[in-house]
């Protein structure tokens, strides 16, 4: 069967915008988990601020669209309240890896049961094109018209060294790639981060460069098991950009770790007893 | 009447609250009242901390400046003190060489072959013994604090215990009276009321004067059914308050003035996206980081105007242990009840002094949320006469729940059209008029007397008013809002109108409130009373200024 996600929210992206293959290729993979074991109901979305974020607005999915850099809180708030929710978190490469990178490193060190998705199209766009953490040096922004004096932040590496347990790079040019990764994505226990290489039209406009360079890891080339391994393909490469699943391993979530009454139990509240302990 | 002041003081590592702790507890489940403030600087071991212990036979509202008995666990303490006691007596110990009642506790340590902290419990067994409590009495509170430690504590009270008996005098004679009662301190208030009013999760970022919340519910969380969780930052806690309750569970966040600054975006984004949260804010000496270990009055007017854009607010002051607990019920419920974002105000001297207080626990009971009863079409934002849209959660069947930090319609989709942005800030402002009703009246203001000179105070500050108001020999009539957003003009122009003297006591340099109340009510402040060196107010000092000033 068929899931219609549509709103009525009027789509604002530049015609030609990666983030289109972004939408689609969510769509078809929720609509396929939903044909297996996933409900729509269970599913909650976040996303930060920037043209990223308005995909919130495209998917008749629960969420709370939350403040620049804070996805990762948020869900992580979600998933206290309730664990049987299944949570993902749309952010910018500007949004996470600046404004709210420090969420990131502790949501991946927590191994917060939750996917997200970094749209990085290596500039702010919403913004009108200043340079990014992850704008190449020498990049020119309106911020920088001699060119950005620093080099980019290589977000895999950062989350390698954070301990995420699912790391993962894509890119728009290839949905049915993403949509699979995707899936694979959510049905990772534990925190599960895909890089979506993204070309902004308007300010950075990576088509052909992506085109000429992006390849598949395969799992007969690349043993996503091994860190070391991870860190030296999630390298960018002059010549050759990889994508797909670069580390996975199994470790408890941090909802699993945490040892007191969970919110949704009924509860046993005892003050009077405990005023007589203070007694 | 009998009526004791006790300074205990050590190096901090000594165990000096602990000792207090302890003989607070003696003397609340003897049926006293009791009220500790602690004075300690920010370190770890060394330097100097001393609790003001102040035991009654009557209600004590606060400690007094003054010392009935000194107990020095180090030599500082009797340099630091020692002039303070006026007639009273000065323990100390044996090996220190000073003058007063020598108690050699040092050796016994050494010859019990102890840990050295246990330094710290014959010496109250001194103070017990000095102030008439029994030793049994003493060894029940020693045995239910310690558990399988206490043994050795237990044998050095008792020789503490023989010794005093054959050497000295009592100081004064304190009989168990019977009719136990919790000794707690604000925060310990705070979080049993929110407690009661159904908080699922506590979620805190270590920051004095309220880390105790984050150690009493961590410690009791599975007894209260309360998850506690410590994210990375304060940006971290308030989102991920703002997270757990959109999918249904009662957050609540606390910090001081400076984690308070960090989380105004999440203030102003539970505002717009109509998230219900309680965040504590305990004040402290500031600006910047400060004196961290010290209180203050100061972030009033930064806490009433947080955040960016407007929004409806509640902004709550409680000034005792009661109001900890009822207004952090209360808060939480209002939280829920108008979905909008409740600060709980507090200041150092609340938040960590201890005292003896039956809490009111029938006040509060969990408020269930307004909850929609269509199963079909159901829009988060919708407009209603209260302002307030009926609540479902994300997981349940049929509805799509969506929050948004951006201008929204009644489904959560970002707008920005001319008439749906005036509708949706029109309906959020309109939930005002509910939380008027329902923080009127005597809620709003509590007021002590009745004479034609009124006394405006606020927060843990009171309870110095309340002990000055005892002293004069002229009344006074003492009010104390209780909501400082929206602030109760209309009471407090009923209340202030007769006044032939209006004086307001607050513990900052500028007059928060009284700034507030002129700026609010149709009433001028006389005279402004002010204290910012981190102490509270001393009762008698204060009396004298207030008679000074207001009373001639």
């Amino acid at each position: 069967m068929s899931f219609d996600l549509e709103t009525d929210a009027t789509n604002t992206w530049c015609p030609g915008c990666g983030n289109f293959s972004v939408l689609r290729g969510i769509k078809e993979g929720l609509g396929d988990l939903f044909n297996k074991d996933y409900m729509k109901k269970d599913i909650v979305i976040s996303a930060g601020i920037g043209c990223h974020a308005k995909i919130f607005d495209y998917l008749d999915l629960n969420g709370f669209y939350g403040l620049h850099g804070r996805v990762p809180p948020v869900l992580m708030g979600v998933k206290i309240a309730n664990p049987d929710l299944t949570v993902i978190g749309f952010a910018g490469d500007g949004d996470i890896l600046n404004e709210g990178v420090s969420h990131l490193i502790h949501a991946a060190k927590r191994n917060l049961d939750a996917t997200i998705i970094i749209h990085n199209n290596r500039v702010y766009a919403l913004t009108t094109g200043q340079f990014s953490p992850t704008s190449p040096k020498g990049f020119k922004g309106k911020s920088t018209p001699e060119g950005s004096p620093e080099e980019p932040l290589n977000p895999l590496h950062l989350l390698i060294g954070s301990n995420a347990s699912f790391i993962a790079r894509c890119y728009s040019g290839e949905r049915k790639h993403f949509k699979e990764t995707f899936k694979k994505a959510v049905r990772h226990k534990g925190f599960s981060v895909i890089e979506m290489l993204q070309p902004c039209v308007a300010f950075y406009n990576t088509w052909d460069y992506y085109n000429d360079r992006v390849v598949k890891l395969t799992e007969s080339d690349h043993d996503p098991t091994n860190k070391q391994l991870a860190w030296k393909e999630a390298t960018y490469q002059e010549d050759r950009i990889p994508i797909g699943i670069f580390y996975k391993e199994q470790r408890k979530t941090f909802t699993e770790n945490l040892t007191g009454p969970k919110p949704t139990d009924k509860k046993q509240r005892d003050i009077k007893k405990l005023l007589k302990k203070l007694s | 009447m009998v009526d004791l002041s006790v300074v205990l003081g050590g190096k901090a590592g000594q165990g000096v609250m602990a000792a207090a702790g302890i003989y607070g507890r003696l003397a609340g489940r003897s049926g006293y009242d009791v009220f500790i403030r602690n004075d300690y600087p920010s370190l770890i071991r060394g330097g100097h901390n001393f609790c003001e212990i102040r035991i009654s036979s009557d209600v004590v509202y606060s400690s007094y400046g003054d010392v009935d008995i000194l107990v020095c666990l180090d030599e500082n303490t009797y340099d630091e003190h020692v002039d303070a006691v006026g007639d009273g007596v000065v323990v100390v110990d044996g090996d220190f060489g000073l003058e007063g009642l020598e108690v050699p506790v040092s050796s016994w340590v050494e010859e019990l072959d102890a840990p050295d902290i246990v330094l710290n419990t014959g010496f109250v067994g001194v103070l017990a013994y000095l102030t008439g409590f029994g030793f049994d009495g003493l060894v029940g509170v020693l045995r239910d604090v310690y558990g399988d430690r206490a043994e050795v504590n237990v044998e050095i009270a008792d020789k503490a215990f023989s010794y005093c008996r054959d050497n000295f005098e009592k100081f004064v004679d304190f009989r168990d009276v019977g009719g136990a009662r919790p000794f707690l301190s604000g925060n310990e208030a705070v979080s049993l009321g929110a407690v009661s009013a159904g908080l699922d999760l506590y979620i805190g970022y270590p920051m004095t004067p309220t880390t105790s919340i984050l150690h009493f519910l961590g410690e009791h969380k599975d007894r209260l059914g309360v998850e506690v969780v410590q994210p990375e930052n304060e940006i971290g806690v308030i989102n991920a308050a703002l997270g757990a309750s959109y999918a249904g569970a009662r957050s609540m966040a606390a910090t001081s003035g400076g984690g308070f600054d960090l989380m105004h975006e999440g203030i102003s984004l539970a505002g717009i996206s109509e998230t219900p949260v309680l965040v504590v804010e305990g004040q402290r000496a500031g600006p910047g980081t400060g004196v961290p270990t010290y209180s203050s009055q100061a972030d009033l007017l930064s806490v009433v105007n947080a955040a960016h854009g407007e929004f409806p607010r509640i902004v709550l002051a409680p000034g005792d242990l009661k109001e900890c607990f009822y207004l952090a019920g209360v808060g939480l419920n209002l939280a829920w009840r108008h979905q909008t974002p409740v600060t709980l105000l507090m200041d150092s001297l609340l938040c960590e002094s201890k005292a003896t207080c039956e809490l009111p626990l029938e006040s509060i009971e969990e408020e269930p949320a307004v909850l929609s009863e269509t199963d079909n079409g159901y829009s988060r934002y919708r407009d209603t006469e209260s302002g307030v849209s009926p609540l479902r959660f994300p997981g349940e069947e049929d509805v799509v729940v969506k929050n948004s930090s951006y201008e929204h319609d009644i489904s959560g989709i970002t707008t920005e059209e001319i008439d749906m942005v005036s509708l949706m800030q029109d309906k959020r402002l309109r939930k005002y008029k509910g939380i008027r009703e329902d923080l009127s009246g005597e809620l709003a203001v509590n007021v002590y007397g009745d004479s034609d000179i009124g006394i405006l105070t606020w927060g843990s500050t009171k309870g110095s008013v309340l002990e000055a108001r005892r002293i004069l020999d002229e009344e006074i009539t003492v009010v104390q809002p209780l909501v400082m957003k929206p602030f109760p003009k209309k009471e407090l122009n009923k209340i202030c109108s007769s006044f032939s003297c209006i004086g307001s006591v607050e513990a900052n340099s500028t007059g928060q409130l009284a700034t507030l109340f002129t700026d609010k009510t149709d009433n001028e402040i006389d005279e402004k009373f002010l204290k910012y060196d981190m102490r509270p107010f001393r009762p008698n000092q204060l009396a004298s200024e207030i008679e000074e000033r207001c009373l001639d």
